[in-house]
């Protein structure tokens, strides 16, 4: 069953140099249960569709156009009251920096329960509580640590308790907006592994935004790449990741470290990271300066979807 | 159990500091121009009775020696005699200071929150025109001259439109009347001090406003603000739930800054408006060469700002938990 559905969703940012598109016309699904990983480097727009789901742009952010189906009610379209009801209880989120997601100066104990009373105001103070304590066995942290100040967490605690948090209102649909960045490694393993765990065991829905593709792959059902704005493919995990399509996630995967240790630097460095502020032309392909396939049709015509299979397609016309 | 550790080690080096203005202020003041005997010496007198009051003075004693009676008279409360008053210093003090801490606690609590509310609010409709008139409103406060805006609201409130009180602090009549219970002697006084508690406040609430408005800003770009977003929160609860108690710690710093500032222009408050304070009494007692008076003037006043600023420094580690260490 369809949870999220998303159709030409369009977000651009007011700038002083402009309007600058950051979501050009991105339209894709996610059934109940599944996950969802959103791939590409920085400034492609991926974290902004991320809080274009839940409303929650900058002041500069518009949303110009396109539907946000969730459940069947498109969230564009109801009052910021009802908005706020479906933020946490139905859509919930993993910051990408979970250093600094907490308030300061008050106990995290107390942000959790704040979060649980807001949507269920019926609950009792001791009622939200005991109900966070689980939730903190589920993350694997010391329920004597629930009323400490977040300064007196590390780095991973911060991680695992907003975790704990994102979970308090039994969401359908968690957003994941880099979890594990600024994390080491080991840690980074640990919540992955975590997410994985409770996305199976819970069967939540779960977005997962990163430009980690191996990580990616390894969380999730399906892999949307983006570059520019713009979605340019989108598949199973398997089939995007073991049959990549368009040249652009090519590079994205032989960019990362393969097994013999070998960096391929020619290919990084005819890598440019896209400028938020560029402005995108809808009408030829995005990535024709950096393409190794591009030839001279690519100049002239639009790129079209090409379907590959019926779950893996690729907004390139050269793929077949 | 942080916090009593904190205000016990914040005592200590309030200790520290006092001994060194302690000391401090007896070098200085013997450093001053203009001699205490010259005044008290009458030109008439023989040179054999102007050295016997400059030995009864013991001012023909070593320095050193001066100073560890200074230190001993300090320790058992003994500040000499008021040389225009001609009653002990301490007296004096007693009866003035508690003005003083009235007026400023008042006017510093006052505009401490009214530049934390307010400030809050503007910086929550930056842009709007609430906005713009409110910063430079407060902009204009904050820099204005404070004996003439004193002035101004004495010429404006007492005499043009009146209904207040040129000067001082009680209306003598109301309180030698046997009849008058203690409420109506404190709206006596009330009254008095409505219009330097204005002029003080005006002067601060602008500087405290702008101070909560840039800080509020800053807050309101955090990472947990858009937490706080994300978890459904009213706007209105995140703004003073979430944002204001931290943006308001710049605030409190401040106000514990600009306690030792405020003495200067609560002396000129004081001066204009008559207020029987410390000020006013510090200002009177170095003109007149009142030795005894200005010293212990300066080191009660700088007793009430240690204080005010331990105050503030246990205040602050309330509010941040980062801090209590």
């Amino acid at each position: 069953m369809t949870l999220l559905e998303v159709e030409n969703l369009s977000i651009a940012y007011q700038t002083r140099g402009g309007v600058s598109l950051a979501v050009d016309a991105a339209s894709f699904s996610l059934e109940k249960g599944k996950s969802l990983g959103i791939v590409g480097e920085s400034g492609c727009g991926k974290t902004t569709i991320g809080m274009g789901l839940l409303r929650l742009l900058p002041e500069n952010g518009i949303i110009q156009d396109g539907k946000v189906l969730f459940e069947g009610q498109d969230l564009l379209q109801i009052s910021e009251d009802e908005m706020r009801t479906i933020r946490w209880k139905k859509i919930s989120m993993i910051f990408q920096a979970a250093m600094n997601a907490w308030n300061p100066v008050q106990r995290v104990g107390e942000q959790i329960v704040e979060a649980i009373r807001i949507h269920y105001p019926d609950y009792s103070r001791d009622r939200a509580v005991k109900e966070v304590e689980d939730l903190y066995q589920l993350v694997d942290i010391p329920r004597n640590r629930l009323f400490n100040y977040p300064h007196e967490y590390s780095g991973g605690m911060k991680q695992r308790a907003i975790i704990a948090m994102a979970l308090t209102c039994h969401p359908d649909l968690i957003i994941a907006d880099e979890p594990t960045t600024a994390l080491d490694v080991i840690v980074q393993d640990q919540i992955i592994q975590k997410i994985k765990e409770i996305q199976k065991e819970l069967s939540i829905a779960v977005i997962f935004i990163s430009h980690d593709i191996g990580m990616v792959a390894e969380v999730c059902h399906d892999i949307m790449v983006m570059y520019k704005g713009k979605i340019v493919e989108v598949g199973k995990r398997e089939e995007v990741f073991v049959t990549p399509m368009h040249p652009y996630t090519k590079s994205l995967l032989s960019s990362y470290l393969t097994l013999d240790g070998v960096f391929d630097f020619e290919d990084k460095a005819n890598e440019t990271v896209c400028q938020p502020d560029t402005i995108i032309d809808s009408h030829i392909c995005g990535y024709i300066q950096h393409c190794q396939e591009a030839d001279s049709s690519c100049l002239r015509e639009a790129p079209r979807w090409q379907e590959i299979t019926p779950t893996h397609k690729a907004l390139c016309r050269l793929c077949k | 159990m942080t916090l009593r550790r904190l205000i016990l080690r914040r005592s200590l080096e309030i200790l520290v500091i006092f001994f060194l203005i302690l000391s401090g202020l007896f070098f200085l003041f013997h450093l001053a121009p203009g001699d205490p005997v010259s005044r008290m010496v009458d030109p008439s007198m023989s040179p054999e009775d102007a050295e016997l009051l400059v030995s009864q003075l013991g001012l023909d004693q070593p320095l050193w020696l001066r100073y560890l009676y200074y230190l001993k008279n300090f320790c058992t409360g003994d500040f000499g005699i008021s040389f225009h008053y001609g009653r002990p210093v301490v007296e004096v003090i007693g009866e003035r200071l508690p003005n003083t801490i009235l007026l400023f606690t008042t006017s510093i609590i006052l505009s401490a929150l009214a530049g934390i509310s307010w400030g809050k609010l503007v910086a929550w409709y930056k842009g709007k025109r609430v906005d713009t008139v409110v910063t430079i409103t407060s902009l204009v406060c904050h820099t204005l001259f404070l004996p003439w805006i004193a002035l101004l609201f004495i010429w404006v409130f007492a005499y043009k439109i009146g209904g207040f009180p040129l000067n001082g602090m009680i209306s003598p009549e109301l309180w030698s009347d046997p009849a008058s219970g203690w409420f109506v002697k404190a709206l006596d006084i009330l009254h008095h001090m409505l219009l330097p508690l204005l002029t003080l406040s005006i002067i601060h609430v602008g500087e405290y406003l702008l101070i909560m408005r840039s800080s509020m800003l800053e807050t309101l770009s955090e990472d947990y603000i858009l937490t706080a977003r994300a978890k459904g929160l009213s706007e209105k609860r995140i703004r003073n739930r979430h944002a204001g108690p931290n943006a308001s710690l710049p605030v409190v710093t401040n106000v514990g800054l600009s306690l030792a500032f405020s003495i200067n222009g609560g002396a000129l408050t004081e001066t204009v408006f008559t207020w029987p304070g410390i000020g006013r009494e510090l200002i009177f007692a170095v003109s007149n060469n009142d030795y005894p008076l200005a010293l212990a003037s300066f080191l009660f006043i700088s007793i009430v700002v240690l204080v005010a600023n331990l105050v503030v420094d246990v205040l602050y580690a309330y509010l941040d938990p980062r801090i209590r260490y």
